[in-house]
């Protein structure tokens, strides 16, 4: 089977020829998702030297269709032989087939594409939206957890939150329990504090509102003002999450801001606690090779080819003053970053401005979360493993109206 | 609910070719206690410890230290030939436990007889015969009727299934398996697998078994434990092993060698990026 495919305007036109059966189905499907990951949602296919079509090459074609209808983009069938044509139609997938392209496909040779270094693109959501910040709880490593260092909070939907803490209802059931967390849009994951284990999630549902006893905790609460779709162009191939808070700080103008992003991993880098700082007995550092034990590190660039659910706060390198719960991104765009990422299995995103909340949910509905990191930045001469990356997405984002907690 | 303990291993140490460029600290520190009964798997990496942590039950090689206590008795300084009374064991080459020269019954009569002396007296009686013959039915492998051909004729499943027999034949206070399926065909290898785990409930044997098949792991009712540079570093058992998957122990292995990578460049960046 021969596949070829052409970039027409905002559509993908798909030319098959030879045999679509089970020898086939899978590679056809494959390399059709392959064209939506990368961001191509209109599909126009010409069947016209398709001589067979069996079922299994009609589970490929529901295969696709599914994902497309997920992100509201276009599939359909042009120039069908009689033979594909009569088996769709006494299948029941006729409504695939039309008669002719889409009046708004340009016919003929395909002009060649503009070469774009990459591809960024802003909405404004909502003028003068903003985010106010509450730091009800503030470890930092290695201070003993004690009951009147924790707070109980809840996460409604229009809180986004990340921190340190425990979904057990009191201190000395989360005593052995304390890790890391993110809530967005009422939707909350924590990384039990030993390697391996899932991270779990609680998810708001009638009158049921997510709390979590915090040990540490920025907590913004309101709505996000900007939209950025990112993906890659000829010259960029992915972004890192400090390059993408930094050009969201550029476009808002502002010292601070936080920001949820949801994207298709190049590789993230981070840690992760493995042992509650409940168990500590006392404020101390933790030497090596003991904090082995304590915090894991990824150890190369995980995760590559999920999604990305990541919720951070950024300031502008020269607001910040050392010894906030901000940590540095010396290699970017010159900005402090705290960030927690959930990964995901792979879900393609709708192109364009999508809604966070609606969006965010599909994911929750979905599969389970993998895994979840505590960002860092690995600047080791050499050995480093960078920043972690995002290859395209969605990152909706706000100024923080309040910065001084973070600054 | 574990039983009585049947082997405890108390902080057995084995180092070869110390203090030359060729030193490898092959067991460090390793305790274990292993219930009567039980059926624990051990995984690791290669060059982990796992076929030595079997030797140096088995008594292939004196313990730098540490002690090995099997059904109460201290083991730690009897001989290989000692121990082989109360051990059973079977290895990873279907070839390396039996005589192929001799025939199926002298073979499985020299298991029968393990332990209890030779003399001029090695004919097959005839009540011997009957026990072998079912016994042997029992592997459902037709070999039942062909006890005097030569066990070298067999395949290495055939074989395999025959080690296994014999190995466990006197009922052994403990039963070794060191990749004993490794080296088969996959069908044979599900057959004698299928077959080890019913010969070890139905004569309530204690069993260590050397794999590098997760599967085979994550499906044996007992323990997994892990090894990693000559420690244990994983043990899985009671509720934590009826969870435990495949791809949960990939990840114990992928952690296991991101620990390696931690070093204390990775420490101090930590201390600067952890917030």
């Amino acid at each position: 089977m021969q596949i070829t495919h052409q970039k027409k305007g905002k559509y993908l036109l798909i030319q098959a020829a030879g045999r679509l059966d089970a020898s086939w189905s899978d590679h056809f499907a494959d390399t059709l998702l392959t064209q939506v990951r990368h961001g191509h949602h209109h599909l126009v296919m010409d069947f016209s030297n398709l001589s067979f079509l069996s079922s299994a090459g009609i589970r490929s074609l529901a295969r696709i269709y599914k994902e497309l209808i997920q992100v509201k983009g276009g599939f359909q069938i042009i120039h069908a032989t009689s033979f594909v044509d009569n088996t769709l139609k006494s299948t029941g997938f006729g409504m695939w087939l039309t008669e002719k392209p889409p009046a708004d496909m340009p016919v003929g040779k395909a002009a060649e594409e503009p070469v774009r270094p990459g591809q960024i693109e802003f909405h404004l959501l909502e003028q003068d939206a903003s985010l106010r910040l509450l730091v009800p709880a503030s470890w930092r490593p290695w201070q003993m957890a004690t009951p009147d260092r924790t707070v109980v909070r809840k996460f409604g939907e229009m809180d986004f939150a990340l921190g340190i803490g425990s979904a057990s209802g009191n201190f000395e059931e989360a005593r052995d329990h304390f890790g890391e967390f993110m809530a967005v849009a009422g939707n909350v994951v924590y990384q039990p504090p030993k390697e391996g284990e899932h991270p779990d999630f609680l998810l708001s549902q009638g009158d049921f509102v997510p709390e979590m006893l915090c040990l540490q905790t920025l907590q913004c609460t309101g709505k996000m003002s900007h939209l950025m779709r990112f993906a890659p162009g000829k010259h960029t191939l992915f972004y890192g999450v400090g390059e993408i808070a930094g050009m969201a700080l550029k476009q808002l103008d502002a010292d601070a801001l936080a920001f949820v992003l949801l994207g298709e991993i190049d590789g993230l880098v981070g840690s992760t606690l493995i042992r509650s700082p409940g168990l500590l007995t006392e404020d101390r550092s933790i030497p090596y090779p003991e904090i082995k034990g304590w915090v894991s590190f990824c150890a190369e660039r995980v995760y590559a080819g999920q999604q990305a659910l990541i919720f951070g706060l950024a300031a502008r390198k020269d607001a910040v003053q050392s010894g906030g719960l901000l940590s540095r991104v010396s290699a970017t765009m010159g900005c402090y970053l705290h960030a927690h990422a959930t990964v995901f299995p792979y879900q393609p995103l709708q192109n364009g401005k999508i809604d966070l909340n609606t969006t965010i949910q599909r994911f929750f509905d979905g599969a389970p979360p993998v895994a979840m990191l505590h960002l860092v930045e690995d600047s080791r001469p050499a050995v480093g493993l960078g920043e972690s990356a995002l290859i395209r997405g969605a990152c909706w984002f706000s100024p923080v109206n309040n910065p001084e907690g973070l600054l | 609910m574990e039983g009585p303990v049947m082997l405890e291993i108390k902080n057995i140490s084995k180092t070869f070719a110390p203090k030359t460029v060729n030193e490898v600290r092959a067991l460090q520190q390793v305790s274990l206690q292993i219930s009567k009964g039980s059926f624990t798997g051990v995984i690791g990496t290669n060059g982990s410890g796992k076929s030595t942590l079997l030797n140096a039950i088995a008594g292939n090689f004196e313990l730098d230290r540490g002690s090995v206590v099997l059904d109460g008795q201290n083991i730690t300084r009897w001989p290989e030939f000692k121990r082989a009374k109360l051990i059973g064991r079977v290895f990873q080459n279907p070839f390396a436990g039996s005589a192929a020269g001799m025939s199926i019954a002298e073979n499985i009569v020299m298991a029968m007889r393990r332990g209890r002396g030779w003399s001029l007296r090695t004919a097959v009686t005839s009540s011997e015969r009957r026990e072998m013959a079912e016994k042997v039915h029992s592997l459902k492998m037709g070999l039942e009727d062909r006890l005097d051909n030569p066990i070298g004729n067999l395949s290495g499943g055939q074989r395999q299934a025959l080690t296994l027999l014999m190995a466990t034949w006197l009922k052994p206070k403990l039963l070794l398996l060191d990749e004993h399926t490794a080296a088969l065909d996959p069908k044979s290898a599900a057959k004698v697998a299928e077959l080890t785990s019913k010969i070890i409930a139905e004569e309530k044997l204690t069993a260590l078994m050397v794999t590098h098949s997760m599967q085979q792991a994550v499906d044996l009712p007992g323990r997994i434990i892990m090894m990693h540079r000559g420690q244990v570093v994983e043990d899985f058992r009671d509720e934590m092993k009826q969870r435990v998957r495949v791809p949960d122990l990939i990840r114990v292995f992928e952690r296991v060698q991101k620990m390696e990578l931690f070093d204390q460049s990775v420490a101090e960046m930590l201390e600067q990026q952890y917030v």
